[in-house]
C-alpha cells in the first residue's frame, strides 16, 4: 500500500530538488560577470593593483610585469618584530627559487619608517631580493595593508591565491604555497 | 570590515577570533540543549572537544602530507601557530572519522549524537558569517542594487551579510525545534543540513569569488544541491519510519 504521507514528502523533495537545479542553471556565470577578469583588488581570486616604485638599490620596478611569474608581495617594516622575523626565511626561498618564475617584492612601508633602518635590516640578513620603497604610503594603502608584515602570493596568471595577514611567516608555508604555485 | 584589531602591540585577527567565539558559543548551545536530544552535556561536550582537537591537528598533519619536501626544510615548523599551514578537507575527514570512532565507543546512537551537534554546527555557521564580514572574504558578485556594499573595488552583493541572516535563521529554526517523543533521531541535523545546503545554494549565486566549472556552473552550488538531495532523502526516510512506527503501534 502507498503511504500517502510519504508520497506527499517524494513530491514535496522533487519540486525542491528541480527548483533549485533550475536556480543553479539559472546563475551560472562567465568571469567578466564575477568582475574577475576587469575589477583588480588585494583580495583572493583577483588581480592585484598595479603599481611602480624605486627599489632601495635605486631600480625602478614595475607590478605587473609582462613575465608570467609567482610574486610574492610583501609588506614590511623595520620596526615590525615578525616582518624582520620572516625575512631570512624568505632569503633562503628566494635564493633556492633563483632562476625559476619566482619573484620576491618586499615593499618596505617607508612613510611610516626610517630609510636607514630599513637599509640596516636588509643589509643585516644580506637580502638579495628586490626592496622597494612606499614613501608615500599609497601602495600598502590600496593594498589595504592595516597590520604588518602582510603578503600576497600571485599565481602566473597574476590573481592573487593567498593572503597571508601577521606572521612571521614560516619557511615552509613560503615553500608549500610557492611549489604549488609553480607547479600549476 | 575589520580584519585586524590593533590592541597596544598586539594585531588580533578578527576573522579568526570571530570563529573562536563561535566555538565557544556553539559548545556552551550543545551542553546546555543536550538533554532536549537525550544526551548527556558531558558526553557532547567532550564528543565535540575530542572532535575539534584532532579536526585541528588533522588539519595540519593532512598540509604537511601535502607540502612534505616544504616541511623537510623547516620541520619545527610543525608546531608553528600560524593560522594558515591547515588544510581544511583534511581536518574535516580526521574530525569526523574522531566523531564517529567517539560515538561507537560510547555505545550512542550517531543520528541521536548527530542532532546535538547541531546547535554547535548552527552557531559556527553564524560565526563563519562574520568571520566572512570581518575579513572580507567569500565577496558578492558587482551589483547595482541599491544595498549593495563598496567592496574590493566594486560595489558588490553583501553576500556576507546575507549569510548571517540565513545563518540566523537557520539558527532560530534549530532553537525552536523540540523533538517530540515520535520524532525519530536525527531529524534536527537533518533538518539543518538540508536548510544550510539550500541557504548555500541560493545564495551562491550572489557570490563573486565563485569557482566555474563547465556552462559557467558554480561548483560549490553542485555540492550543495548533492547535500540538499541526500538530507531530504533522510528526513523522508525518517517521516516513513515514523509512520510505520505509528501503524505498527
Amino acid at each position: 500500500m502507498i503511504d500517502f504521507s510519504n508520497k506527499r514528502w517524494f513530491i514535496f523533495m522533487s519540486f525542491v530538488l528541480v527548483v533549485s537545479g533550475a536556480w543553479i542553471w539559472l546563475s551560472a556565470a562567465s568571469p567578466a560577470d564575477l568582475g574577475t577578469n576587469s575589477i583588480t583588488a588585494p583580495q583572493k581570486g583577483l588581480p592585484p593593483p598595479a603599481f611602480h616604485l624605486d627599489s632601495l638599490t635605486g631600480e625602478e620596478y614595475h607590478f605587473p610585469s609582462p613575465k608570467k611569474q609567482v610574486i610574492l608581495i610583501n609588506f614590511w617594516a623595520s620596526w615590525c618584530p615578525p616582518c624582520r622575523a620572516e625575512m631570512p626565511a624568505m632569503q633562503r626561498v628566494y635564493q633556492k627559487y633563483q632562476g625559476s618564475n619566482f619573484e620576491i617584492l618586499a615593499v618596505n612601508v617607508t612613510n611610516k619608517d626610517r630609510l636607514e633602518d630599513a637599509a640596516a635590516i636588509v643589509e643585516e640578513n644580506g637580502l638579495t631580493f628586490p626592496v622597494l620603497l612606499d614613501h608615500q604610503g599609497r601602495v600598502s594603502e590600496e593594498y589595504r595593508v592595516n597590520s604588518m608584515p602582510t603578503s600576497f602570493f600571485i599565481d602566473k596568471q597574476g590573481i592573487v591565491q593567498y593572503m597571508v595577514i601577521g606572521g612571521p611567516m614560516r619557511e615552509a608555508l613560503i615553500l608549500s604555497y610557492l611549489q604549488e604555485l609553480l607547479e600549476e | 570590515m575589520l580584519p585586524t584589531f590593533e590592541l597596544g602591540p598586539f594585531s588580533l585577527p578578527v576573522p579568526g577570533l570571530s570563529l573562536i567565539l563561535a566555538v565557544w558559543l556553539g559548545l556552551t548551545a550543545s551542553e546546555k540543549l543536550a538533554s532536549r536530544y537525550s544526551l548527556s552535556s558531558d558526553k557532547i561536550y567532550n564528543l565535540l572537544l575530542y572532535s575539534l582537537v584532532s579536526g585541528v591537528v588533522g588539519a595540519r598533519v593532512s598540509f604537511l602530507a601535502g607540502s612534505f619536501q616544504a616541511f623537510l626544510a623547516d620541520p619545527w615548523s610543525v608546531f608553528s601557530l600560524s593560522q594558515t599551514m591547515f588544510d581544511l578537507p583534511g581536518g574535516l575527514i580526521i574530525g569526523s572519522t574522531t566523531f564517529v570512532l567517539f560515538v561507537y565507543k560510547n555505545n550512542l546512537a550517531i543520528s541521536r549524537a548527530a542532532d546535538g551537534i547541531t546547535p554547535f554546527l548552527a552557531v559556527l555557521n553564524l560565526g563563519l558569517g562574520f568571520s566572512h564580514l570581518a575579513g572580507g572574504t567569500a565577496y558578492g558578485a558587482p551589483t547595482n542594487l541599491p544595498w549593495g556594499i563598496d567592496l574590493w573595488g566594486a560595489v558588490r552583493h553583501p553576500t556576507q551579510i546575507y549569510l548571517i541572516i540565513s545563518s540566523l535563521i537557520i539558527l532560530t529554526v534549530i532553537f525552536i525545534s523540540k523533538p517530540s517523543s515520535a520524532d525519530r533521531p536525527g531529524k534536527i541535523f537533518l533538518t539543518f543540513l538540508s536548510l544550510t545546503s539550500g541557504s548555500y545554494l541560493f545564495l551562491e549565486a550572489f557570490r563573486g569569488d565563485s569557482n566555474l566549472i563547465r556552462f559557467g556552473i558554480r561548483s560549490r552550488q553542485i555540492i550543495s544541491w548533492l547535500i540538499l538531495a541526500g538530507s531530504l532523502r533522510g528526513l523522508g526516510k525518517l517521516k516513513y519510519d515514523r509512520n510505520n512506527t505509528k501503524t505498527s503501534g
